[in-house]
């Protein structure tokens, strides 16, 4: 009996244990984390949820940071430290290139590296899955260091609508 | 005729305690019999009516007081609603945040959408399909606010680890862990509020633990939107609700489990007990039922699988629902993040007032019947629906989110509308297998439904027209739901009957009084819709042999299958020494000595006899030893057997197929053997044969039941028979009474004779 409810005092506390070792083994880090926003980039155009027409032109303004954007629409960005190849699929014949990605591959992709703190955007793909629907459309700031990696894990977001002839 | 009709216990015991029983001969002093029945029928009348009023249901005309005079009268406080419901908006405030914050976390992470929405999916999964052993795990013990406040940490603790994810890997793992933890919510929570709260509050209390739901949908995006304001990053945001969730564990940490049903089941058992005159606590005997064997129970209460099938249509309506939404707010009201969040936030306001609203009425409706809350509930499911699918066509946004906000709201109130008399008609220890089952009914049947169904419709007619198409089957889950109501009252009663026996056993086996090897009472059962049996009761004692005769269709092959768990009643029970093993598996009842017989299929054709008998042995957990003595026993019995050991079985003869299925009894030793159709087909010399043999099993102390058409073949070798026609027990008494009844071996005479004129050269039976 006494067996009994020891095991039951322990079920608790196994079971806290098991939950907390499951979740730190794979996948977690307590180093570089970003828990406060980072303010260095504000975007100024496009407002959020704003409708655009095509062409027209990002602009953000950058503090405390002089190396390369990466803007990417309508897809998730690359990792944290890793390079734009990563953007490139495994099976992709880019791949066999040492220059793999170059800014026709990117720019194919609709993902658009630049050194400046704006982008004049000609053509975007219409997302619209029936003709009541709106074309919207998000895209993603990342930072690249020197060495061409993504820096830290910050990324901005915007949401925007394009208005086509036809909507 | 009605000899044993209302039997739990031997024949040996005191007539006058048992309530009649006993070997009455046919047609002897019918009427003090038919005064004794009634008498037991009155008391369980009684009985029956006490039980309902200790579940809150009857006693209309006594006054409801409010809800704090209610729990101060039971000396309960609102703590264990309050704590519940802080754990149930904490579990919101977590799913909130893993859908607002998906884009910022894909963002930084760098994880495809689509992973993302799948690592979201498989929480819902796992939250459904947790429930079911997290339901199993407080099955046997009642500890369940022990699982409630260990999972409460847990998820605090995977919500603040949320934001120290690297990689989709650890997202994935902590969304299934957190899942798993949270899952406890749909099993254990409502069973436990249950418990915790005498009836007459227990609506009102359901609704304000429901209002906690509603609150967490508000606050989530609030405090999601304070985290933005101060600067966090969705890290930041993890780690401050993982503190929220910590402070709301602690706060629930002083839960305890009241036990099972302390206050329904438990009274009705008090109110039986002090009927019989004792008010000592009984030990508690009973088989229990295993995990699956409870969800097979539920899934046999008529009212359950209504509620369930319509619980599965609301989850296509709703499951989907949200997301929906997003997409209409945002496509036709060009309503950005910030918008969407506001509104979702202030829709379910309307929720909370409609909760507040209902309670009382709701609690005065459960009292004067049942049915009714089901029919509110069925009315306010059509009408919740029906305003969501208006509302897509408002042209004003006023218009439009007033009735999304009434038919959020209705919804919300059809919920503890619908889970009380759902969770009342249920024995309290299965009610969180019920709790993990309406979970996987509304997600994983209806919501997957929902998904495959509206993606189509979405393609077709836009958002829109899928929102709008979501009140079609919504309207028709309120229709199913209102059926219901007819069958809730009956289900009520079956469980109060099933309360009161066991308590009558109880009493019984108190006072010394023996009990019969098994009793079968008041047994229904059906196939689909057609019922076989009604109202069947049947008593076999220790080392008896009785004969069950019948015409061809009377429901004596049923009756066995009932017995021996291959089929289970709809109604009544099966007690097998004074246990309900009524839902117990048939693989069970073997190991507690029950063992059929079928008639002319005894055997696995492609085997031989020694190995037919062998497998049985091993099937069965006996040893080498046991098995190997057990096939020399056979073939003492049998030497016909023993000539043809290495033959393969169906290249026996009738009678030698025969022969060889009644020798597994030395193999198996029951304590009751169940044979059906002995002497089908078979020579009279063979089945001469047979009978020695059962009755040489029975002179070993097994009882027997025979089964047969044949009066002759029965009636030889039994000195109590039962006879059955078109599904009801017409004679009950000793087979020498039968013979004087022609009116009822007419009929049996009359087919033998006819089956004997069809086969030319076969004698009547």
């Amino acid at each position: 009996m006494s067996r009994v409810r020891a095991t039951g005092r322990r079920a608790p506390a196994l079971a806290l244990v098991l939950a907390v070792a499951v979740v730190l083994l794979p996948g977690c880090s307590v180093q570089g984390l970003g828990f406060v926003r980072d303010t260095r980039i504000s975007i100024e155009a496009p407002a959020d949820n704003a409708t655009v027409r095509l062409p027209f032109e990002l602009r953000w303004k950058a503090t405390d940071f002089d190396g390369r954007f990466v803007v990417f629409f309508d897809r998730s960005p690359i990792r944290p430290n890793q390079t734009l190849r990563a953007a490139v699929p495994e099976d992709d014949p880019c791949r066999t290139e040492p220059e793999c990605p170059d800014e026709a591959w990117l720019l194919d992709r609709n993902i658009y590296v630049t050194s400046e703190p704006m982008l004049r955007l000609e053509r975007l793909p219409d997302e619209r899955t029936n003709n009541r629907a709106k074309d919207r459309h998000e895209l993603t700031i990342i930072l690249l260091d020197e060495s061409g990696r993504r820096s830290g894990e910050s990324a901005f977001v915007r949401e925007f609508i394009v208005e086509r002839e036809d909507g | 005729m009605a000899g044993r009709r209302r039997a739990l216990v031997a024949p040996t015991a005191h007539m006058d305690e048992v309530n009649g029983n006993g070997h009455t001969p046919a047609g002897a002093v019918l009427s003090d019999e038919e005064a004794a029945i009634a008498a037991v029928d009155a008391a369980s009348e009684r009985l029956r009516q006490a039980g309902r009023e200790a579940l809150g249901v009857g006693g209309a005309d006594e006054s409801l007081g409010s809800l704090r005079q209610t729990l101060a009268a039971s000396g309960v406080g609102i703590y264990p609603a309050f704590a519940l419901g802080l754990l149930v908006a904490v579990d919101q405030l977590q799913l909130n945040a893993m859908t607002i914050m998906g884009p910022e976390i894909t963002a930084a992470l760098g994880i495809p959408r689509p992973a993302y929405a799948l690592v979201l999916v498989l929480k819902t999964l796992v939250v459904t399909v947790a429930a079911l052993p997290i339901a199993a795990v407080v099955q046997r013990r009642a500890r369940r606010a022990a699982v409630s406040i260990t999972t409460a940490f847990a998820w605090a603790v995977l919500t603040a680890m949320t934001g120290f994810v690297v990689s989709v890997w650890g997202l994935l793992f902590i969304a299934v862990a957190a899942g798993a933890a949270t899952a406890s919510v749909r099993s254990v929570h409502q069973p436990l509020l249950l418990d915790s709260y005498p009836p007459p509050a227990r609506v009102r209390i359901m609704s304000f633990y429901r209002g906690f739901d509603n609150v967490g949908e508000i606050v989530g995006p609030v405090m999601i939107g304070v985290c933005v304001v101060l600067g966090l990053t969705w890290r930041g945001a993890f780690v401050g609700l993982g503190v929220v969730a910590a402070l709301a564990a602690l706060v629930a940490s002083r839960l305890r489990d009241p036990g099972f049903g302390t206050w329904d089941t438990e009274k009705v058992r008090d109110v039986v007990r002090s009927d019989a005159g004792g008010t000592e606590k009984l030990d508690d005997d009973e088989v229990r039922l295993g995990f699956f064997e409870i969800a097979r129970r539920l899934l046999m209460i008529p009212t359950i699988r209504r509620i369930l099938a319509a619980w599965a249509v609301v989850g296509m309506m709703l499951a989907p629902f949200l997301t929906y939404l997003a997409f209409f707010l945002q496509e036709r009201w060009g309503m950005g993040t910030g918008a969407r969040a506001v509104f979702s936030a202030v829709t379910p306001l309307f929720g909370i007032v409609g909760l507040r609203l209902f309670g009382r009425r709701g609690e005065e409706l459960f009292r004067e019947d049942p049915a009714r809350l089901v029919r509110l509930s069925a009315l306010l499911m059509a009408v919740g629906v029906g305003a969501i699918g208006l509302a897509v066509f408002m042209p004003v946004f006023l218009l439009m989110a007033l009735l999304f906000g009434a038919g959020l709201g209705a919804v919300s109130v059809m919920i503890p509308a619908m889970a009380l008399p759902m969770y009342s008609i249920v024995p309290a220890h299965m009610r969180a297998h019920l709790g993990a089952l309406t979970g996987i009914f509304f997600t994983g049947v209806g919501g997957t439904a929902g998904l495959l169904l509206l993606g189509g419709i979405d393609r077709r007619f836009g958002t829109a027209g899928a929102i709008c198409s979501l009140a079609l089957p919504g309207i028709a889950a309120g229709f199913v739901l209102r059926t219901a109501s007819r069958t809730v009252n009956a289900d009520l009663d079956r469980m109060l009957d099933n309360i009161v026996e066991e308590e009558e056993i109880r009493a019984l086996t108190a006072k010394g009084v023996r009990l019969p090897m098994l009793a079968c009472r008041n047994i229904d059962f059906s196939y689909g819709q057609l019922q076989i049996l009604f109202g069947v009761n049947f008593t076999v004692d220790d080392g008896e042999m009785v004969a069950l005769l019948g015409t061809n269709g009377a429901g004596k092959s049923t009756l066995l299958r009932v017995i021996s768990g291959l089929g289970l009643p709809s109604r009544g029970s099966v007690r097998f020494r004074g246990a309900d093993i009524s839902y117990v598996d048939a693989e069970r009842r073997v190991g507690f000595g029950i063992s059929q017989v079928p008639g002319g299929k005894a055997v696995f054709g492609p085997m031989t006899v020694v190995n037919n008998l062998r497998v049985l042995g091993y099937a069965h957990g006996r040893n080498s030893k046991a098995v190997d003595e057990g096939i020399e026993a056979s073939f003492d019995a049998f030497p016909r057997l023993a000539e043809r050991r290495n033959q393969l079985a169906a290249t026996l003869s009738g009678g030698e197929q025969q022969m060889l299925g009644l020798a597994t009894a030395f193999i198996m030793r029951p304590r009751l053997l169940l044979i059906d159709e002995l002497s089908l087909g078979l020579a009279p010399k063979v089945v001469g044969e047979l009978l020695d043999m059962v009755r040489r099993i029975n002179a070993q102390g097994t009882a027997v039941v025979l089964v047969e058409q044949s009066v002759n073949v029965a009636l030889s070798v039994v000195d109590h028979a039962y006879f059955m026609e078109k599904g009801e027990v017409r004679f009950d008494g000793k087979a020498a009474d039968l013979l004087a009844r022609p009116d009822l071996l007419r009929s049996v005479f009359l087919e033998g004779a006819s089956k004997g004129f069809a086969k030319a050269g076969d004698s009547p039976s």
